[in-house]
């Protein structure tokens, strides 16, 4: 090994001295000389980095994978687990034996204690103090006792000019010291259910910032990302139900932004941020925020992966019928998406009874969807303007209304894509419901034939990039065969068609009186609609080991 | 440079060693100088050094950036041993101090060098043992690392990424948290 980078290095060294400029020359031979290295000498590289830099390496190539994790002289790693029965104390001062030797990452969970015998909370606190002595970079912090988890109040010193990642789950109250720039390299911060926190206090600590995100906490009223300003490339907020407004407008950097709340916070989000993944989840009662929430949104050119909560795209639909149609023109035109989801969280405002009328109207549609049912469905579009206008307050009902009315061709092949993945956990009934507009939607599509003529002609919904596609809860039905024929038929470079059949969707078939669910009588007809990639591959499962994870593959 | 000078002179009262290339240059340097790689100084005490000390791992061009950084270092070692002596001496801290200062800038100055040279020395410092002069090119090649991208450090080592997207999009989500 020693002999040959010997002769290596004077074969370079001849190509140097010809050549004068050494770095043309250097280029120009194109050896890999960092990965020649011998192992202990790219360990001893990794070592000098912080940890964030060794572990990116691991990315390099299939001899630098994996090799930051023994990097040596070794700056460590400790993962402690404290369980009933074990004496903080007792561990505190073995790391205090230990010394204040540097650490990579430093991990304490706290699992539920069946006893009385809680740690002291300010024990606690000493451990995140002996992580930061020891300059640690990567600070995991999880509180899985609930009763730590609700009195536990902890202080993230101020001298933590190494750490890099902060994560905490499971805590009272997070407090952070109050100078500016006090977490000089902190740069991805994950809080979940953190009690009490206060974010801007953080955010002015940590002036590099690049991810946050915040689930589960209760935070005050208006985030300001302004201190964070183009750093921040990700920003998740889900289930902070106090927080009113999101003020990313300085975040010129954001690539990814997910939102999920039961209420209907505000954003503001850099009309140059070069979003790539977006994922919204809004389940509110208000409808302004929709419209606001297409409005704040940047350019979505580069937008390559898309999660919408159907409700909201379902006030979508009303905007769009009030003419507040070009405020949707930002939705219609994503170039670069590669993953599309539809998520169905559900607000449940109406009473069950309600649910249950619907729910067997809308089973009718679906049995006879194909044969004269889009005839009986030819409605009046003023009509169901005035219908919609007095049914909006009333929830569900009325927006699925509005639906019937979409005409431009556009809106209706989103809509069919949209729902390409409808999350696990809504209820069957809603289900039902939105099969019955889509599949009315695709009536009437039918019933103008201009329009199935621009399906082909105009390229709004170049899907060329789409690669992945889900269809949870597929049943077969009219609708979903359509999409089906629709995505084999445009996604030119499909990978994957993966077709989940409803999780006991043969009780819920069995209580109503129909047959259960046979997936193989479409299957064959699926397999007969023209693909635009031939190695689209078809599945009917969700246990598919080498399904593609998708990006959002996190359901908040 | 005067020190350098004064160190010389020290030097010269000193046993000579003479290490031999890849390429059969031979170099006379003083015994300070060559122990400062551990593995002359091994050899040293175990007298193999007569007819001097082949280093077949280490070319000509190499060998004399090595003996130029340790001439320097053995230098700082013995000036520093020499203002020990007059510890309270605010003078002679003084001009410690501005000799430490020198040899930083040497230091900066000695590693202009372009990428190759860069990882012969590391290698040469590794061979030698000279653990001074390791720390210094791999902290320079961790600096230039520290920071950047995949893609930027593949672009700037010419490594070939011989991942599958699969096996990359993976290793990118076990620790997503160092990708973002």
């Amino acid at each position: 090994m020693a002999e040959l980078l010997g002769a290596s290095s004077s074969k370079k060294r001849r190509a140097g001295e010809e050549g004068e400029g050494f770095e043309a020359a250097a280029a120009a031979e194109e050896e890999d000389r960092i990965s020649a290295l011998p192992e202990d000498l790219r360990l001893g590289i990794l070592a000098l980095l912080p940890l964030n830099s060794a572990i990116r390496t691991g990315a390099l190539s299939t001899r630098w994978r994996a090799l930051w994790a023994r990097r040596w002289p070794a700056p460590s790693s400790l993962d402690l687990h404290i369980r009933a029965g074990d004496d903080p104390e007792e561990m505190l001062r073995s790391l205090e034996c230990r010394g204040r030797r540097r650490l990579d990452r430093f991990s304490l969970t706290i699992y539920p204690f069946m006893s009385n015998l809680h740690p002291h909370v300010t024990d606690l606190q000493r451990f995140l103090d002996y992580a930061v002595a020891c300059g640690v970079e990567d600070l995991h912090i999880d509180a899985a006792d609930h009763f730590v988890s609700m009195v536990s109040t902890f202080t993230v010193p101020l001298d933590c000019s190494r750490l890099a990642r902060l994560f905490v789950r499971h805590a009272g109250r997070l407090t952070f010291g109050s100078c500016s720039g006090a977490f000089p390299a902190l740069e991805v911060v994950h809080l979940r259910s953190v009690g009490s926190v206060d974010i801007s206090r953080l955010l002015w600590a940590c002036p590099r910032l690049k991810s946050l995100c915040l689930r589960g906490c209760d935070c005050k009223r208006v985030i300001d990302l302004a201190p964070a300003g183009a750093h921040l490339r990700s920003l998740t907020v889900a289930e902070c139900n106090w927080i009113t407004h999101i003020d990313a407008s300085r975040a010129s950097g954001l690539h990814s932004f997910r939102l999920s709340s039961s209420r209907d916070p505000t954003y503001s989000i850099a009309a140059t941020a070069p979003l790539e993944d977006l994922y919204i989840s809004l389940r509110g009662q208000n409808c302004n925020p929709i419209r606001h929430w297409i409005q704040a949104l940047p350019s979505l050119d580069n937008l390559r992966v898309l999660t919408v909560c159907s409700i909201a795209l379902r006030r979508v639909y009303v905007l769009d019928r009030f003419g507040s149609a070009t405020s949707l023109t930002k939705l219609s035109y994503l170039p670069s998406l590669r993953e599309l989801q539809l998520l169905e969280r559900l607000f449940v405002q109406l009473p069950s009874s309600s649910h249950d009328i619907f729910e067997d109207n809308s089973l009718e549609a679906t049995e006879e969807d194909e044969t004269d049912e889009d005839l009986s469905k030819d409605h009046d579009p003023d009509e169901e303007e005035d219908e919609s206008v007095e049914e909006l307050s009333e929830g569900c009902e009325a927006e699925e209304e509005l639906l019937l009315e979409q005409l431009s061709e556009e809106y209706m092949l989103k809509e069919r894509l949209y729902h390409e993945d409808i999350h696990d956990d809504d209820l069957p009934e809603e289900n039902e419901q939105f099969e019955e507009d889509v599949l009315e939607d695709e009536q009437s599509e039918e019933g103008v034939p201009e329009d199935d003529q621009s399906e082909e002609d105009v390229p709004l919904y170049d899907l060329n990039n789409l690669i992945f596609a889900k269809l949870m809860k597929f049943k077969g039905h009219y609708f979903e065969m359509r999409l089906v024929s629709f995505l084999l038929r445009r996604a030119t470079g499909l990978q994957k068609l993966l077709l989940v059949p409803p999780v006991g969707v043969e009780n819920y078939m069995e209580a109503l009186g129909q047959e259960p669910l046979d997936t193989s009588n479409f299957l064959d007809t699926i397999l007969d609609f023209k693909k635009a990639s031939p190695d689209a591959q078809i599945v009917l499962s969700d246990s598919d080991p080498a399904a593609i994870q998708p990006v959002h593959s996190d359901v908040f | 440079m005067a020190s350098a000078g004064s160190g010389d002179e020290k030097a010269a009262a000193a046993a000579m060693i003479t290490l031999i290339s890849s390429d059969n240059e031979k170099f006379e340097v003083t015994e300070a100088t060559a122990t400062l790689s551990q593995t002359i100084r091994h050899m040293i005490e175990d007298g193999c050094t007569d007819g001097g000390v082949p280093l077949p791992n280490v070319t000509s061009k190499i060998l004399a950036r090595v003996i130029e950084y340790c001439k320097k270092h053995a230098t700082a070692a013995a000036g520093e041993e020499g203002s020990s002596s007059s510890f309270s001496d605010a003078a002679f801290l003084e001009v410690d101090r501005a000799f430490l200062e020198e040899l930083e800038e040497f230091d900066d100055a000695f590693l202009e060098v372009d990428r190759a040279t860069l990882f012969d020395l590391i290698l040469a410092a590794n061979y030698l043992d000279i653990k001074g002069l390791l720390n210094l090119t791999c902290q320079k090649v961790a600096d230039s690392v520290k920071g950047k991208t995949p893609e930027q450090i593949r672009e700037m080592y010419n490594i070939v990424n011989d991942l599958t997207p699969e096996e990359e999009a993976e290793i990118r989500r076990e620790t997503q948290w160092a990708f973002e």
